[in-house]
Formats: C-alpha cells, sequence, structure tokens
C-alpha cells in the first residue's frame, strides 16, 4: 500500500500530544524489550531510537484496544490481529496508566463519538444545532444516529 | 521509517460506512496521466482502490496539515489539489479530479475538514458551549461512565482542563482557515 514517507515524517516532527522514553517490545517472536522514544501525534503513535531524529515505524491508533497488561506494562493490539500485541513497559504504574488514558482518547473514532455526543446535548438543551454557524451540519461524519455511542 | 500497515488495514475494511466514497481521478506522478481509482475517506486519511470492491487499497493519503484547494482550469475541468504548504520542499501535492460539479465541491468540503487538528478544535468549542448553557460538574463523559453508557474504559475520568487541549495550540487558526473556500 502506497502513502508518502515525506507526510509521516512531516507529522511525526510535529509537537507530540504526550513523548517519553518507554521500553517497547515488537509482536515478533523472540523480540525483546528495547528502550524507545516514543511519541503521540493526532492519531499515531511514532517511535525512535533515543538517538535518531527519523522514527523506526508508526501505528496508526484506529480499531485498536489499549489493554492493560501486568504492572507497568500496557499493550496496543488491532482488532484485526488480536493476538498481534506491542508491549510498552513503564517507569511506573502511574505513568502506565496515563498513557493507556491518552492511547484510548487518541483515536479519531473516539474524538468523533464526543463531538456527536456534545452535539446532540447542546442541540437539546439550546434547541440550537452547534455546527450550523461553521457550515457542516449537513457533514457525513457528524451525524448523529450513523453510529453507535 | 515503517508504517504498520495492520493499523491501517484493520481501519480501511472498518464496518461503518466512510465519512465519504466515491470514484475519483487521480493524477499519477510518474505519467501525469488521471487515473480512475475508487476513494473512501475515513477520519483523516483518504484510502484509494483500484475498484470499489478490491480487498486491499492501493494506498492512502494522510489529510493532516494539508490544504485542499480548488483549480481553476479549462483543460482540466472539476479538478483539485491537495497539499501541504508547511512541509519541507519536495512535497507532494495530489491533483484529484471529479466527475462533476456537485461532487468535486462535496470532495473538497469533506477533505477540507478531515484533519484530526480540524476535530479537535471543534471538540474544544463545543465542550465550552456545552459547560457554558449550564452543564455543571461532571462531564458527558464522565457521566456517561458513572452510567456505564460508554463502551468499556474508554471512558477515562478527565481533569479540569479537558484531556484534548493539551495539543499543538494551532486549533484557533484551524477554524477560521478552513472555510475560505
Amino acid at each position: 500500500m502506497r502513502y508518502s514517507e515525506r507526510e509521516l515524517l512531516s507529522l511525526s516532527r510535529q509537537p507530540a500530544e504526550k513523548a517519553a522514553e518507554i521500553l517497547m517490545r515488537a509482536p515478533k517472536k523472540g523480540s525483546v524489550l528495547k528502550k524507545r522514544l516514543v511519541k503521540l501525534v493526532v492519531n499515531f503513535l511514532f517511535y525512535f531510537r533515543t538517538d535518531e531524529a527519523e522514527p523506526i515505524g508508526a501505528l496508526l491508533l484506529e480499531h485498536c484496544k489499549i489493554n492493560k497488561e501486568e504492572e507497568n506494562v500496557f499493550s496496543i493490539s488491532f482488532i484485526e490481529e488480536p493476538d498481534r500485541k506491542y508491549s510498552f513497559e513503564c517507569d511506573t504504574e502511574e505513568q502506565c496508566q496515563e498513557w493507556i488514558e491518552a492511547l484510548r482518547r487518541a483515536s479519531y473514532e473516539f474524538m468523533r463519538r464526543s463531538l456527536i455526543f456534545y452535539r446532540n446535548e447542546i442541540q437539546k438543551m439550546t434547541g440550537k444545532d452547534p455546527l450550523e454557524q461553521y457550515g457542516i451540519s449537513e457533514e457525513a461524519r457528524f451525524q448523529l444516529g450513523t453510529r453507535k455511542l | 521509517m515503517k508504517l504498520h500497515e495492520t493499523s491501517v488495514l484493520g481501519y480501511s475494511r472498518a464496518a461503518a460506512p466512510p465519512d465519504r466514497q466515491g470514484r475519483l481521478y487521480k493524477k499519477s506522478e510518474r505519467s501525469s496521466a488521471y487515473q480512475r481509482r475508487w476513494c473512501e475517506l475515513r477520519g483523516n486519511l483518504l484510502f484509494y482502490w483500484e475498484r470499489q470492491g478490491d480487498r486491499e487499497p492501493l494506498g492512502l493519503i494522510l489529510l493532516e496539515g494539508c490544504t485542499v484547494e480548488l483549480q481553476e482550469s479549462a483543460t482540466e475541468p472539476f479538478t483539485f489539489e491537495i497539499s501541504y504548504p508547511q512541509g519541507p520542499p519536495g512535497h507532494r501535492a495530489y491533483k484529484m479530479a471529479a466527475e462533476d460539479q456537485a461532487s468535486m465541491e462535496g470532495w473538497v468540503r469533506a477533505l477540507s475538514t478531515a484533519s484530526f487538528d480540524y476535530l479537535r478544535a471543534l471538540l474544544m468549542e463545543l465542550e465550552g458551549q456545552y459547560r457554558a448553557s449550564g452543564a455543571l460538574g461532571t462531564t458527558p463523559l464522565e457521566e456517561r461512565a458513572a452510567r456505564g453508557g460508554l463502551a468499556g474504559a474508554q471512558a477515562g475520568i478527565e481533569g479540569h482542563q479537558p484531556w484534548w487541549s493539551a495539543g499543538t495550540g494551532k486549533w484557533g487558526q484551524s477554524i477560521c482557515q478552513i472555510f475560505t473556500l
């Protein structure tokens, strides 16, 4: 599948929602924990070797599950391959929980559901559609009732 | 850099309908010819296939930090361009053509409002309105979590600052820029 690496690289250089050095292990058998700089930018998780400017890889955080594993550890798995887990070992349990929360909210789909919820609530409270002023009321992506809340 | 394909393929095959779908013509980088593609917009990603119904997408276009502009061209009607003005020089721009005026306008509108940053800006705005409208105390996410409404553990408890405000801060500009179509 083609994509522009330049666009992704550019994104990886943007200010991050969250970044930290974390021990990471790929799902491949025999993989070991390695220290990586992990950086969350919009709905992408980039990971770098700690002394390099360009990321080794990127994960799109959609259709995925963020799982709490043992102490200080969380994992990311994708719905299509639930047994393949990317593992992350944090320094503290607190850091682990912070990352879990941040990653669960990092998906476009999660934000969209929140937006639809707010739109609906504001409409109920005020009688007005808050998206009207932006001219996007009819955009399919923001419609109520088309997605499971 | 490796973009893990599993993560992307799963999203491209999601059961929920895409935000927009249809036929577009994409100008090839190499040959400059327009090639017919089946396109589906999901979130901040535009996927394209050779044909509708093909399993694996040919490619994807990331819609962050891009501008979408109509092209006024007599020789290439209904065309628009996705470009990355803030990117380093040499960034590729994507020239696309729709089948008619209505389709072109629909796509331009949809693609212009597709970024995560834009969604985040909207959310901040709506969250502010929600609080201002007299909703007190807990945020809707907390209420839903308490009622067990939101799926599983996704409803974290928010602090005083909305979680999405810990972002780039460019949001203020995003909303204003978008509608100078």
